[in-house]
């Protein structure tokens, strides 16, 4: 049994842990954020900084099991083509070598790097077996931010060129420098899966506090309550429920008059995407919500991407909105799990008055949970029935009920201690 | 007559376990001390440095299967280049056949000698001491090779049984190819001369692995034989 190396950053005085020795050559601090070579012995600092430890939605050193093998975070690239940002991951595992986790606008993906390359020209290749088509022009692509350690020399602010190629469900993305050109085969993987393998929060978005912060946060809040003068807070309760029962008339005076329609489509899961025009309504007031709902047939370790076009009749012009029906089971260290449901609600705020059709793009993926490869996830012939009802107009409750406990959910907590005093 | 299992190094004393009997030359593992094989005795030529630690999950004694064989690791040698370093494992095979697997940023490729691409122009431009740019290609064993890479090389050290004493001055062109199915081919010119070898690009789980070498805080692999 062999233990692990670790080197002292000489511009900050960190201990770094090498995690995969022999094969790394480049370290970015994760303190300082330097850039040093341990491609020998004696570490040498190739780019001092004196950055702020940063904070990644998975940190360095963590662990998670994808595809049946246990990987660990040991690098991290905050990449952006000029218009949009992502992060990836480097995963590494002794036994299984490299993958890429990546993951943009909430959405994650995986990426394993391939030896056998696609052939063809700048418009579409073929790989095994399968016609690839470029999904938009190469661009330049620079690593911002880099962190941990990366088997290439590798600095802020390098550049490559990068492009997709799409077919059959798949990704391939490639990047070339001057000196050499990378494929990587993607897969999809679902946002609740990463949060399970891995801890993050799902979706990326949401930021996970400790107990211990909450507790700070409400206490502090309850300290700024104390302050106030005991009788204002009668007169604030009437102004607070005068201003729900305002809101409530109003938003039901927009909410009627609905217009709605209803359709069916089957999705082939792993197979290619299907399109159905889903109906046509009519948005009567200046401004309204359009609310679709997609109920699907019963399955397990599937997701349904559903991506709708609200496509103004006269116009042509189009508002999009996207939304995901997902639903998995499995079993951990705590026992069986499941995540999701078998259906979801998408609403288009603010819709301008007119007639429209609601086209929708419907693709279907299984996830192995982690029993065999990606390569070998695809299974024939399985579809997903999806049940489209969308109508104009409507209440928007979650609304309402943000601004319920928007209005009241301090003071009636305040209230409550209160009352216990 | 002393078998060579149990010769001693001439500088420590240490038992110097014989893994390939083709070998002439050994790299005591307690001392580094690189012993030639001269007909049934052990005679100590030099040192070779301590290899730096690595997570290679490849050690003396793993085995791997190509092509219906068994093959063995009877010896490494470490080699660093500017961008970085990576392990050429020798191993043997049961049939008594000789191949060299490549181990670099996590991929292995398995080859054997493969002479005939020395007489091509390009092969014989090489051993002439020419270059090669990234991006030439050689047709060679009916696919199409590109050439990836060009590395100017230095033996960091070595271990176990070796065809060579791997002397720290030692320094190679090495050039490798890809094929677009995940063929390999590899050039490699040193002092002594050019040789050439051909296989493939794999995984570690593709090798159909045995006795790998256990890594503190990571289970063991499934695939592992």
């Amino acid at each position: 049994v062999i233990a692990a190396r670790s080197v002292t950053c000489p511009a900050c005085g960190g201990t770094i842990a090498i995690k995969a020795a022999g094969y790394s050559v480049s370290v970015a601090c994760q303190y300082c954020g330097s850039v040093l070579d341990v491609a020998n012995p004696d570490v040498k600092v190739i780019e001092e900084y004196h950055l702020a430890a940063m904070t990644l939605a998975i940190p360095l050193g963590t662990r998670g099991v994808m595809y049946g093998i246990a990987w660990e975070v040991i690098g991290y690239l905050g990449r952006t083509d000029g218009d949009e940002s992502w992060d990836e991951y480097l995963l590494f595992n002794p036994y299984a070598g490299y993958r890429w986790l990546s993951c943009g606008d909430g959405e994650w993906q995986f990426g394993t790097m391939l030896s056998d390359e696609p052939e063809g020209d700048a418009g579409s290749v073929a790989w095994r077996g399968q016609r690839f088509t470029i999904d938009y022009d190469p661009a330049p692509t620079t690593s911002e931010r880099v962190v941990g350690e990366f088997y290439w020399r590798i600095r802020a602010g390098d550049v490559v060129q990068a492009t997709t190629y799409s077919g059959g469900g798949q990704i391939l993305s490639v990047e070339w420098s001057a000196d050499e050109t990378n494929w990587t085969a993607l897969v999809d993987v679902p946002g609740a899966v990463v949060s399970a393998a891995f801890g993050v929060a799902d979706r990326g978005g949401s930021t996970v506090h400790s107990g211990a912060e909450a507790r700070a946060a409400l206490a502090d809040g309850m300290g700024a309550m104390r302050a106030m003068v005991p009788s204002d807070f009668g007169r604030m309760a009437k102004i607070a429920a005068a201003t729900c029962v305002l809101m409530l008339v109003v938003m039901i005076v927009f909410g009627l008059g609905t217009s709605s329609t209803h359709n069916r489509l089957e999705v082939p899961v792993d197979g290619p995407e299907r399109n159905l025009t889903v109906g046509s309504i009519t948005v009567t007031r200046p401004y309204q919500f359009v609310t679709v709902t997609a109920r699907t047939s019963d399955f397990t370790n599937r997701w349904v991407d559903l991506d709708y076009s609200l496509v103004n009749k006269q116009t042509q012009q189009a508002i999009e909105a996207s939304g995901t029906v997902e639903y998995y089971k499995g079993r951990d260290s705590d026992g069986d799990w499941t995540e999701g449901s078998h259906s979801t609600t998408t609403k288009f705020a603010g819709v301008p008055r007119g007639a429209y059709d609601i086209v929708l793009d419907a693709s279907a993926h299984s996830w192995s949970g982690g029993s065999s490869s990606p390569s070998n996830a695809w299974s024939g012939g399985e579809k997903v029935t999806v049940d489209i009802d969308a109508k104009a107009g409507g209440i928007l409750w979650s609304n309402y009920i943000a601004l319920l406990v928007g209005l009241f959910g301090v003071p009636g907590l305040f209230a409550w201690l209160r009352s216990k005093v | 007559l002393a078998t060579a299992a149990n010769l001693l190094c001439p500088s420590c004393g240490a038992e110097v376990p014989l893994r390939s009997a083709a070998m002439p030359y050994a790299v005591c593992a307690y001392c580094q001390t690189v012993i030639a094989r001269d007909g049934d005795g052990l005679r100590e030529i030099g040192k070779t440095a301590v290899l730096p630690f690595d997570v290679s999950p490849i050690q003396l004694g793993t085995t791997v299967e190509a092509d219906g064989i068994r093959f063995q690791v009877a010896g490494r040698v470490r080699w660093g280049w500017s961008d970085g370093s990576w392990n050429e494992w020798l191993v043997t095979g049961s049939n008594g056949e000789t191949r060299w697997l490549g181990e670099a940023m996590g991929m292995f490729m398995l080859t054997k000698e493969f002479p005939a691409v020395l007489g091509t122009p390009l092969g014989q431009q090489f051993a002439a001491g020419g270059t090669l740019a990234p991006g030439t290609t050689l047709d060679a064993a009916g696919r199409r090779f590109t050439v990836a890479d060009v590395k100017e090389a230095r033996c960091i050290g070595g271990e176990g049984d070796l065809p060579f004493p791997t002397k720290t001055d030692w320094t190679m062109t090495s050039i490798d190819f890809r094929s677009r199915d995940g063929g390999a081919l590899s050039l490699q010119r040193d002092a002594q001369g050019t040789t050439a070898w051909i296989g493939a690009y794999s995984d570690l789980a593709g090798l159909k692995p045995a006795y790998l070498r256990a890594i503190e805080g990571w289970p063991m692999p499934e695939f592992q034989a």
